[in-house]
């Protein structure tokens, strides 16, 4: 059976989910298309299954290639299970949305993209999906509408724009050398005599999703802005769309000599950038969002130790992909966990959960994150500064622990409001989704614990509890960063300079207004019969010339 | 002499399948509306037959020619070669969706027959521009396409469109008379003009190099202002103050596409690209489309007016398509000429959204149009589509454009142009994406400005299905690119005869 409709199965991993977007906006169709929600990822899970096949499309885009490698495949599972996992809690969640069905057609839309990267094997046909996928999930940031809304809206869009306008730069690049396989794009970039700019292009391009630092802004608002479960896949499955693109298209592997650093340095300047502006947050959602921040660092440092050369990029990369998957399945269970903590009947059961899922991301014993942090100890080992690097991870695991802590302490104290219908419903989910933190470091744990990996795995946990601790009963800050950090104050300099430039010009047109007045003189001096005149003069001029050479 | 033969009649029964519709209606009394309609549809629908045929006739090696003496040694020729059924092909189309927008549009407006005329006339000039054999017959039919469109921007007769009909005058007619300088002289020097793939240049003797690059900057010029390359480009945002239709048909069918298409015959089949570019005629061209990109991009960015900011971005990006045929080399011409396509159908679904704004609720500034797509969800979703495709995101036919142009880039070895495409992507955005946004997310005001009901959908049938086919039309030539009957691959087609030669 799996021969004959594998391919079948590849196919219609992306195209069905865009199917219901499609039926989401159509009125007839909508409440069945939310009902079905979960089932659109079904080919997934079809498509994940067997051995590889290829589909080839020739009439679409430029001739599209979709398949399975390993790295599609860990990608595309945890894809599928985030989607579905969301797309149910998304049905209980938002029942008494009125306009449920527009956050299911975005929702869809963003599906279909982040499912189909997974598998396509050409250039068009990634950018394309990715593309998808970016500007649908702006539809999520903005569902709600509200002030609140717009502004995350404003700075997601502005940020993504830019980074497919970096994105575009760099695969034209990368295509320019004649390579349309995904597969033999890390040797163009690697051998292209614009190496170090496509590599920064890609930095930038997809360093948008994976909230690089200085690019993470829009992340702490939209995650805020954004409903529960759209805030869970945004930083489960969607933040690791962007790993994706760094995987398929940066030459690691290679030995790049300088850019190995820069993404070590990036990262971890994110991972305390994230703990550390984290800690000073209120709000629950962007508490994790700086969380999030805070392990892509640690992943990014994963990717900078790909970079260091062939034989160590294959353990960087296997860490990089066991790391994206164990925070995938924790950070959604931490945004759905959230979400019912606040209506739930029974906290108490939801609170643990949560600390389960706390205890996952912080890296405690027998979980995915003991896991992934020791994979990841390893692929830093052969790295110039390793001892630097190992002590930076262990000081980032006591960090993790810590804004877990205060994590934990805002939902405990966040207000409550019991009773609502579809909480029952909304259960079953995020059980699953806790389900797939826990089964994911059973599986992954056991060839793996030894008596040395149990210390290294307990103590941050314990030093960053004990902290958590320490400081809940002494230190008392009125120190706060608005979410956005960096972004705010940028704001304001925007703000005061278009003031400034423009004094009494009307609010409401200000872009561009001053010069605008000048060019239209200059135009509507072009338009006048003199200058026509001039110009039939200087023909004249021109016939004569033409008469004299003739 | 004169010599007609059945391939020879096809071309010819295209241009006169409007011609005769278009002098029938001219006698037709103003209230014979159905009849007018009749005759409309039908010689749209004969004129998109012939096409159809011709097209696979062309692209299965026929040839379609006829010949006409003017003078003694001075032809006028009709010839359908592949350059030529690309424009035609989109015209013929277009034109036939443009006419069912406009009979729904100025329905129990006056002077119908008077339009729909001249509309007639247009399509005429244009089939005539597109399927030019010689630079005479390309100059003949491009001065007729001046002086048919000029009633049509004045239709209303207000002081607005007066002056805007004037400016229009004012411009194209000077830029016909530099034209014809260029036409003049070219011929003077060659003796005869007639469009040959790979350009006929090269018989000349160096002496005449100099003369020749002067020439080229004339013709350029001429076909500039229709182009609307900055400075020339100050009558389009004027014309916008033309009814909807007529703006779709300056923007996408007829009279900027002329100019472009005018500029693509001169570099490909008089001058020859190879030779062109040896003679160093193209950066600069390369360079005044890139000024024009951004140029128009900007002052997109500073109107409030929804049309004229479309208008502005007409200008930047037409330039599009000049900036392809600057970069030398079978990628770039394939992204300039694929774009001739792509841009006429990408604007001409926002002209008709725009208009379907203005007809149904009485909308004309951008900062109108909050929450408009609950109102009128299939028109926002057209509009999304078109503006998606103007900043060239995939699937979009405006990503095929701006792949192609950005691959062109490197083997013109031009690598700057890569940049100013992506910062041509975020101008783009930024003018289209807050109209986007404020249309499905901003809330709308109680009541728009002048509500007409129009029947059980959103607005007329006659104003939405037009838009929303190019909708259509604008994805698919995207998604389905790879497809053996795409503009894509029709414009590849094209560029494998040009640079074989």
């Amino acid at each position: 059976m799996s021969e004959r409709f594998a391919p079948l199965a590849l196919a219609l991993t992306p195209l069905i989910p865009a199917v219901f977007a499609m039926l989401s906006a159509w009125r007839p169709t909508r409440a069945g298309c939310v009902r079905l929600a979960p089932l659109a990822f079904f080919p997934a899970f079809a498509a994940v299954l067997p051995q590889s096949s290829d589909v080839w499309l020739g009439g679409m885009l430029l001739g599209t290639h979709l398949s399975l490698d390993p790295t599609g495949r860990m990608f595309l599972l945890l894809s599928a299970v985030t989607w579905t996992i969301a797309a149910m809690f998304a049905r209980a969640w938002l029942a008494d949305d009125p306009s449920h069905a527009r956050f299911f057609g975005f929702f869809f839309g963003a599906a279909a993209g982040n499912l189909g990267i997974c598998i396509a094997h050409d250039v068009v046909s990634f950018y394309s999906l990715f593309a998808l996928m970016t500007f649908s999930a702006w539809g999520l940031v903005l569902h709600r509408r509200t002030a609140q809304a717009y502004r995350a809206g404003r700075i997601y869009i502005a940020l993504a724009v830019l980074g497919e306008a970096a994105l575009l730069a760099a695969l034209l690049l990368i295509a320019a050398s004649g390579v349309t396989e995904l597969a033999d794009v890390p040797a163009a970039v690697a051998n292209s005599s614009a190496r170090d700019v496509i590599v920064m292009l890609l930095l930038i391009g997809f360093g948008v999703k994976t909230g690089v630092i200085g690019l993470h802004v829009s992340l702490p608002l939209a995650y805020g802005a954004t409903p529960a479960p759209g805030a869970a896949i945004l930083a489960s499955a969607m933040i690791k769309a962007g790993l994706m693109g760094w995987l398929r298209f940066l030459p690691l592997g290679q030995d790049l000599p300088g850019w190995d650093k820069w993404f070590v340095m990036l990262g971890a300047a994110a991972a305390f950038h994230g703990v550390v502006v984290g800690l000073l947050q209120r709000e629950p959602k962007v508490i994790l969002a700086y969380s999030s921040v805070s392990q892509m660092g640690l992943i990014m440092i994963g990717v900078g130790a790909a970079f260091a050369g062939p034989g160590a990029h294959e353990l960087a990369l296997s860490a990089v992909a066991v790391y994206a998957v164990h925070h995938a399945f924790a950070k959604e269970s931490l945004f759905l966990g959230e979400a019912l903590s606040r209506v739930a009947r029974s906290r108490h059961w939801v609170l643990a959960g949560l600390a389960l899922s706390a205890a996952a991301l912080a890296g405690a014993p027998f979980t995915s994150g003991a896991l992934a942090k020791h994979m990841l100890k390893d692929a830093v080992a052969p790295m110039p500064w390793a001892d630097v690097l190992s002590n930076v991870l262990a000081a980032a695991a006591v960090g993790t622990t810590l804004i877990m802590c205060r994590f934990l302490w805002c939902v405990w104290r966040a207000p409550h409001v019991t009773s609502r219908g579809a909480t029952g419903q909304a259960v079953v989910p995020w059980g699953l989704s806790l389900g797939a933190v826990l089964a994911t470091g059973f599986i992954l744990q056991w060839p793996a614990v030894s008596l040395t990996s149990l210390i290294d795995a307990t103590w941050p946990v314990l030093l960053g509890v004990a902290l958590a601790i320490g400081a809940a009963q002494r230190v008392r800050t009125s120190l706060q960063i608005p979410p956005g950090d960096i972004l705010v104050p940028l704001e304001r300099v925007l703000i005061a300079a278009r003031k400034l430039s423009m004094p009494r010009m009307q609010r409401a047109n200000l872009f561009l207004t001053w010069p605008a007045g000048s060019v239209e003189r200059i135009e509507r001096t072009l338009r006048s019969w003199n200058v026509v005149g001039l110009l039939l003069f200087l023909l004249l001029g021109l016939l004569l010339l033409m008469l004299a050479v003739q | 002499m004169t010599s007609v033969t059945a391939n020879a009649a096809m071309p010819l029964l295209v241009i006169a399948s409007s011609l005769i519709a278009g002098l029938a209606i001219f006698f037709l009394p103003e209230e014979r509306v159905r009849w007018r309609s009749a005759l409309n549809i039908t010689a749209a629908l004969i004129k998109l037959a012939l096409v159809a045929a011709m097209l696979w006739g062309v692209a299965n090696g026929r040839e379609y020619e006829a010949r006409f003496a003017l003078l003694p040694g001075i032809d006028l020729m009709i010839r359908a070669d592949a350059m030529a059924m690309l424009f035609v092909a989109l015209s013929a189309l277009l034109w036939l969706l443009t006419t069912i927008y406009a009979i729904g549009y100025l329905e129990g407006s006056p002077h119908r027959s008077r339009f729909f005329g001249f509309f007639s006339l247009c399509v005429t000039s244009t089939m005539g521009i597109a399927l030019a054999g010689n630079l005479l017959t390309f100059f003949l039919f491009y001065e007729m396409l001046t002086l048919s469109t000029y009633p049509l921007v004045a239709h209303r007769g207000t002081a607005k469109a007066l002056r805007a009909a004037n400016v229009y005058l004012t411009y194209t007619l000077a830029g016909g008379a530099v034209l014809l300088v260029g036409v003049v002289w070219l011929y003077s020097l060659l003796g005869n003009v007639d469009f040959t793939q790979g350009g006929m240049m090269r018989a000349l003797s160096r002496d005449a190099h100099p003369q020749l690059a002067l020439i080229f900057v004339l013709l350029i010029a001429g076909l500039g202002v229709k182009a609307a390359l900055v400075p020339l480009h100050g009558w389009l945002p004027v014309a916008m103050a033309a009814p909807a239709p007529v703006s779709a048909l300056l923007h996408a069918v007829a009279v900027v596409k002329a100019g472009a298409f005018g500029i693509v015959r001169i570099v490909y089949d008089v001058y020859g690209v190879g030779f062109a570019a040896s003679m160093g005629l193209l950066w600069p061209l390369a360079l005044v489309a890139a000024i024009t990109m951004i140029y128009g991009s900007l002052r997109a960015l500073m109107q409030d007016d929804l049309k004229r900011r479309l208008a502005f971005s007409t200008v930047s990006q037409v330039a599009y398509i000049v900036l392809g045929v600057g970069l030398f080399g079978p990628l770039g011409s394939v992204g300039g000429l694929v774009h001739l396509v792509h841009q006429g159908i990408m604007k001409i679904t926002l002209f008709f959204c725009a208009g379907n704004y203005a007809e149904t609720l009485g909308l004309h500034k951008v900062g109108e149009l909050n929450g408009i797509g609950r109102r009128m969800p299939l028109t926002t979703a057209a509009f999304t589509a078109a503006a998606f495709g103007m900043i060239g995101a995939p699937p979009t036919a405006g990503f095929i454009t701006k792949w192609y142009l950005g691959l062109g880039a490197t083997e013109a070895e031009m690598p700057w142009v890569i940049a100013l495409l992506a910062l041509s992507s975020v101008l783009n955005a930024a003018y289209f994406l807050p109209i986007v946004y404020a249309a499905w997310f901003k809330s709308p005001s109680d009541r728009w400005p002048q509500e007409a009901r129009h029947g059980r959908f959103e607005t007329d049938g006659r104003l939405l299905w037009p838009a929303a086919a190019t909708g259509v039309l604008t994805i698919a030539a995207g998604l389905l690119a790879g497809t053996a009957m795409s503009p894509l691959n029709w414009a590849k087609f094209i560029m494998q005869l040009e640079y074989l030669q």
